[in-house]
């Protein structure tokens, strides 16, 4: 799976436990996106995992800072 | 959950503490064990049990627990305990527990995390969302993810819906047969409001009626409102103690607290860890009722009206902008949190002779309806404008400054220096003012060993006479006994004469104040407010005099 394909399933990811309808930009961080709390954080790795057949440490994801962190985490997990 | 002896640095003194939070109170905690150089080990652990808590409601059950009031049925314990199916529960988990119960009544403290406003619970029992997201949701795969995305997102099912996906989820065969159809059906997750928490806590302060109570706030920043808030209460009813980790925290670069490097707000580094729990054990032994940091955020956007067609620059509280040829210009700043309610100084400085003579600039806060004059003072050519505002904590803030311009200056204006800072020990109650054409609020905040509030009488020669100070919270229509009490001086030997607007009629003379204080109490049946609301008004007094006030309240 390419580096877009990744950042398409975390986008979607993202809107579905969130609902946020915004735009999604890779500069943004978790505070930025309506309903990203500590429970919808955990939900949308567990979705994600699932989408690219991963199974990522949580801390890790913790220790991301913006979306763009979070999509090259998630590229390396999947290579 | 832990039950730990914990020593003063001296090792002279015990206190005996029941652990309820998460890792960033633990483990502190048991750094204490560690300690270079202490003569004996900082803590002792009585008693642990796997299992920790996020809400105000899993300490709450783990009290329960501990009191034996509760028993968590061995299926579920991989949710609440954490502990998977493997480990050998049962007969061994019951010993545990009473071993705990034995040891309730010597705990001289419960040190409790709330971490979180989040409640997740099914009719009987509240489950540790990781837990359960760990031990249910994710062996459940995409089917339980997406009744678990439901249920945090209030969604619910219909019966045949639920029959549906207990059919599917069945055949999954997760360690949960006899729990299944209630963790489904019943398990719910809600946000509670800050007050639902604080009700929270006072009850479970009512279930340790021998022991104190002090909770630990969560680092996180995003969490402010709920912090300050709980900050307010504990200083105020004196029912718990309370302790902001953020007070520690301020005096360290992220990446030196916090695990990777600075980002994972959830984990507190190894070697920060030490610190935190000396910090803890340092509270404990103290008789402070709360640590908290005050935040106050800078300004950080200006615009305005009329707009400048080049903008309006904001650096380094500074703000430069042209005013277009309009004598009167507001200025409006936009920041982000306040995290405490109270006086706040507001202030800047202007090249003299840029605004126009006799006019002082008016200070507005968005959220009220209230125009501050501010003071003007002249040093090196300069001139200082500063004045106090109550402002209440808030997630944004909006203040307007209303200026004159003195049209034959410089295109260019230069507002330097714009700060709005906290008054520490300030007189603590809000007062507001019924504003007058000519006249404008203008209240000072004198810091003695009580504080005072200062505000300078209308000049009678500008005034109708009509102002005063307002009584909050009555709305037309209302009818309350309203139970003023006030305790208060004036600057003069004449006097102040004080009377009430009733909503329809000015009372007779209630009182007169001299220089020494006085406490008067107004008792008024008010019949049916109208449009124009009850307000203390002050009479009979000469030009230039001030009241003082030392306590206000109305019931």
């Amino acid at each position: 799976m390419n580096r877009q394909e990744i950042k398409e399933i975390i986008e979607k990811a993202i809107r579905t436990e969130t609902e946020y309808e915004g735009d999604i930009d890779g500069k943004m961080t978790a505070n930025e996106i309506d309903g990203w709390d500590s429970l919808a954080h955990v939900r949308i790795i567990f979705r994600i995992d699932h989408h690219l057949g991963t199974q990522v440490d949580l801390n890790a994801t913790y220790a991301t800072n913006t979306i763009t962190d979070l999509i090259e985490l998630f590229v390396n997990e999947a290579d | 959950m832990r039950i730990m002896d914990i020593y003063s640095k001296d090792g002279d003194e015990t206190i005996r503490a029941a652990v309820i939070g998460t890792c960033r109170l633990v483990r502190p905690l048991n750094k204490l064990r560690e300690c270079n150089g202490a003569e004996v080990d900082g803590v002792k652990v009585i008693w642990a049990h796997s299992g920790f808590a996020h809400s105000i409601h899993d300490a709450l059950q783990w009290i329960s627990i501990l009191n034996l009031e509760k028993e968590i049925p061995t299926e579920l314990v991989p949710l609440i305990y954490g502990k998977s199916h493997e480990d050998s529960i049962g007969i061994k988990n019951k010993a545990e527990i009473q071993k705990g119960k034995e040891l309730v009544e010597s705990i001289d403290i419960f040190l409790i995390e709330v971490s979180t406003k989040n409640r997740v619970y099914t009719n009987e029992f509240d489950l540790n969302s990781d837990y359960l997201t760990k031990h249910f949701v994710r062996p459940g795969g995409l089917t339980l993810l997406d009744w678990w995305s439901k249920v945090c997102q209030g969604g619910s099912y219909s019966k045949e819906e639920l029959e549906h996906l207990l059919k599917s989820v069945s055949k999954l065969h997760l360690a949960f047969p006899n729990y299944l159809e209630s963790i489904l059906s019943q398990c719910k997750r809600t946000n509670e409001t800050n007050v639902e928490v604080l009700n929270a806590i006072e009850y479970l302060k009512n279930q340790i009626p021998n022991s104190q109570c002090i909770i630990v706030a969560n680092p996180d920043t995003s969490n402010i409102n709920f912090t300050s808030f709980l900050a307010y209460e504990s200083t105020e009813k004196e029912s718990f103690r309370f302790l902001d980790p953020n007070a520690l925290i301020q005096n360290f670069e992220p990446e030196e607290v916090f695990m990777g490097e600075g980002k994972d707000t959830n984990h507190y580094n190894e070697s920060f860890e030490e610190q935190m729990g000396e910090y803890i054990r340092d509270f404990l032994f103290s008789n402070n009722q709360c640590t908290y940091v005050v935040i106050v955020s800078d300004f950080i956007t200006a615009k305005t009206i009329p707009a400048s067609s080049d903008g309006v620059i904001l650096e380094n509280k500074n703000i430069l902008f042209e005013p277009q040829g309009n004598e009167f210009v507001t200025v409006q700043l936009r920041g982000k949190t306040i995290n405490v309610q109270g006086w706040f100084k507001f202030s800047f400085e202007l090249e003299k002779g840029i605004l126009g003579e006799h006019y002082s600039p008016i200070l507005k806060d968005s959220t009220s309806k209230e125009f501050t004059q501010m003071h003007e003072t002249v040093v090196h050519g300069n001139s200082f404008f500063d004045c106090v505002v109550w402002l209440d904590r808030r997630s944004e803030h909006f203040l307007e400054i209303k200026l004159k311009l003195n049209l034959s200056e410089d295109s260019k204006l230069k507002m330097m220096n714009v700060q709005l800072e906290p008054l520490e020990d300030s007189f603590p109650k809000p007062i507001h003012s019924v504003q007058e054409p000519l006249n404008r609020f203008n209240p000072c905040v004198i810091p003695t060993d009580v504080p005072l509030l200062e505000i300078e009488l209308p000049d009678l020669t500008r005034s109708n006479g009509t102002g005063g100070i307002t009584i909050p919270e009555i709305s037309e229509g209302d009818s309350p006994l309203l139970e003023i009490s006030l305790e208060l001086r004036c600057t003069s030997d004449e006097g102040v004469g004080i009377r009430l607007f009733n909503g329809h009629n000015w009372t007779a003379e209630i009182a007169e104040i001299g220089t020494d204080f006085k406490k008067i109490l107004i008792s008024e049946q008010i019949d049916n407010c109208t449009q124009q609301k009850p307000r203390i008004n002050f009479i009979n007094y000469s030009k230039g005099t001030k009241i003082q006030i030392k306590d206000y309240s109305i019931r």
